[in-house]
């Protein structure tokens, strides 16, 4: 599944650290997503839409 | 939160447990030399030791998040699968002449497989 993870992560300028520690994951998890090596479940999609204060649709793709 | 670094300090501590309570039973079966249920407790001793560290891998994986579960998931899946084929197979190799295989080796096997399935499947995800 594509994502804007990355692209909407820097341009609010947060490091992926600090976006893990908002969703309550780790670091590994941010990256994983963001290289599109691991989809996130729908509660997690939802917990990332969320903090950047938009849809999953707006975020990710399929 | 899954913390790695509190997570090994905790496991660490009750493999010392363990350590302590192995040597801590050899000595007092030397010393006492009990005999009937006495003995067999004081054999299962360190059981206590591997209660405690099984405990703490628990409460670590139930403070991972998904992704580390998936993880671990994969790891325990490997080592299970894993272990099945290398018992299987000694079992039937041991009708030719191989060694009785212990249940104290089984434990390293699915140790071994399980470190070897870890990373393996954090490679996946990285």
């Amino acid at each position: 599944m594509n994502n804007r993870l990355k692209e909407l992560r820097l341009a609010r300028q947060w490091s992926q650290g600090q976006l893990a520690e908002t969703l309550s994951v780790s670091r590994q998890t941010v990256n994983a997503i963001e290289n599109g090596r691991y989809d996130p479940s729908l509660p997690l999609a939802f917990a990332i839409a969320a903090a950047f204060a938009l849809k999953i649709e707006d975020i990710f793709q399929p | 939160m899954f913390k790695p670094k509190r997570y090994y300090i905790e496991l660490g501590s009750a493999l010392a447990l363990y350590v302590v309570l192995l040597f801590a039973a050899n000595l007092l079966e030397r010393a006492l030399q009990p005999t009937a249920t006495l003995l067999i407790a004081m054999n299962l001793l360190p059981v206590l030791g591997a209660i405690v560290a099984a405990w703490t891998i628990m409460r670590a994986l139930r403070r991972m998040d998904e992704l580390q579960r998936r993880v671990q998931f994969d790891a325990i899946a490997l080592s299970f699968l894993g272990t099945a084929l290398i018992t299987i197979a000694w079992g039937f190799a041991e009708g030719a002449g191989l060694p009785h295989l212990r249940a104290f080796a089984i434990w390293p096997i699915m140790a071994a497989l399980w470190g070897i399935g870890t990373i393996l499947a954090q490679l996946r995800y990285r």
